[in-house]
């Protein structure tokens, strides 16, 4: 009597897990970048709206905060697709203006609203999450 | 829907959207072989980042076109890998590259708004391009009125857009204005006739129209993400709009917890969100990444003043920054 226990649906779920771990790093990362350019935008600077101010004699000056563009910088935020290379999952973000990088970079600028290193700053604060957030998402996958 | 895919799009969108990557690509060609700036630093970093753009650009331009890359000149050839290794250097000096983290860049091309605006001048019948008409306000809808087309108005602001240059879009802008008009222009609002000075017409059309277009191509990026809620975020002004800032609102409109962002985004009053000129934009919030502080001032726990919830929002940000080693630089908070 021959006896075999046929594995090919047990092989096959196991790679029905292997895509779907894959697929819930994917949606994780995407996530995760989201919520650090979400943090990197709200400590990017932001120019005053009005060209003029009153100065202290009260008569209107030029406002030396007003760059013509309020918030163009922080509108600017894009996030990449995210591109997988063997076993790096690996997605590009940030702020497209020639400004974007001196104003991240120049400590000694003063920011009516805002601050250097506003990207830095976001992705200190929030990567140490990243391990976490990304165990929860694949025990959704497992449950 | 990700992109505009060449095969399934309407020939005209994708022509459209070829035009609009092609005249950026030609400034963008200029400044890799000559690149402006007074220093060397300068020189080297206005060649890398317009090489960056360019790449991008060109891989866009021959997506839409099914063709190789086009490129024509060896000298062009040789700036734009000169540019590109400019670039790589840049980045890992500084320290921008760290291993399988996210790659943080500033000099990304926004397909998506381009998109948007290929669209809308299209006039296509698809939910974004909609969306922006209905947000415009009377004196931007007049624009077309004023002898400069709408189509004309997206291919200056897709440039300013693709090449990060809001300066050189709203000084096209405004000499295309000029070319009709001198230095006032006249525009039919609700109230009637209203004259404007060239300039600031100008930059209030430049910065209102790019500022919709952002918001809702971001928004479309999210729900590819899967992710439903926004926070409002911008200046702290004395308009009536800052009211909203740090509240969080439901793109769909399905949350329980959080309002619709229909309820708001149209100009409501009395918030009256996006007036021209408004700097409120929209940031997404993801409630199991959010720190107890975003999700107490989400919930109208984080202060009673918009000033309150931008300080406690920013506060919150730097101090795990701190907890985590780092020391944040000074952070302004105007008023």
């Amino acid at each position: 009597m021959a006896s075999g226990i046929d594995i090919s649906q047990y092989v096959q779920s196991l790679q029905g897990y292997e895509k779907a771990h894959l697929q819930a790093c994917i949606v994780a990362l995407g996530r995760f970048t989201e919520h650090c350019l979400a943090d990197a935008t709200i400590l990017c600077p932001i120019s005053d709206s009005n060209p003029t101010i009153i100065g202290k004699r009260g008569k209107p000056i030029q406002n030396p905060n007003f760059d013509g563009h309020p918030g163009f910088l922080r509108s600017s935020d894009d996030t990449g697709d995210i591109v997988q290379a063997g076993e790096v999952l690996s997605i590009e973000f940030g702020f497209n203006t020639p400004y974007a990088a001196p104003v991240e970079e120049n400590l000694d600028a003063r920011h009516p609203q805002g601050q250097a290193k506003y990207m830095f700053t976001a992705l200190q604060a929030d990567i140490p999450l990243f391990p976490q957030f990304l165990q929860t998402e694949l025990a959704k996958v497992k449950n | 829907m990700p992109y505009v895919d060449p095969d399934n799009a309407n020939p005209r969108l994708v022509s459209e959207l070829a035009k609009l990557y092609e005249a950026s690509a030609e400034r963008l060609r200029a400044i890799v072989l000559t690149p402006p700036g007074r220093t060397p630093g300068a020189i080297e970093f206005n060649q890398a980042r317009a090489a960056q753009l360019l790449n991008q650009v060109q891989s866009e331009i021959d997506r839409l076109k099914h063709q190789a890359a086009s490129w024509t000149s060896k000298a062009l050839q040789e700036a734009l890998q000169k540019g590109l290794q400019i670039a790589d250097r840049q980045v890992k000096e500084a320290g921008l590259a760290p291993g399988n983290a996210p790659q943080a860049s500033f000099a990304r091309v926004n397909r998506r708004v381009v998109d948007t605006l290929a669209r809308d001048t299209l006039d296509d019948l698809l939910k974004a391009a909609d969306s922006l008409q209905k947000q415009v306000t009377t004196a931007l809808r007049h624009m077309a009125a004023t002898g400069v087309s709408n189509a004309e108005v997206n291919r200056i602001l897709a440039g300013g857009i693709i090449e990060g240059q809001p300066t050189r879009a709203i000084r096209e802008l405004r000499d295309a204005l000029q070319k009709v008009y001198d230095d006032k222009v006249t525009i039919q609002t609700k109230i009637g006739p209203m004259e404007f000075d060239v300039d600031y017409y100008a930059r209030m059309v430049a910065n209102s129209k790019m500022r919709q277009a952002t918001v809702l191509s971001r928004h479309q990026r999210l729900a590819e993400h899967g992710i439903d809620l926004v926070r409002v975020v911008g200046r702290i002004s004395k308009y009536p709009c800052s009211l909203l800032l740090g509240h969080v609102f439901s793109l769909s409109g399905e949350s329980r917890k959080y309002p619709a962002w229909d309820s708001v985004s149209e100009g409501q009053m009395p918030y009256h969100l996006f007036h021209p000129n408004c700097t409120k934009s929209t940031v997404p919030f993801i409630e199991e990444l959010a720190s107890k502080v975003s999700q107490e001032v989400a919930e109208g726990r984080g202060g009673d003043t918009p000033t309150d919830r931008v300080s406690t929002l920013v506060e919150d940000i730097r101090s795990r920054a701190r907890a985590n080693g780092y020391t944040p630089p000074p952070h302004g908070s105007a008023e």
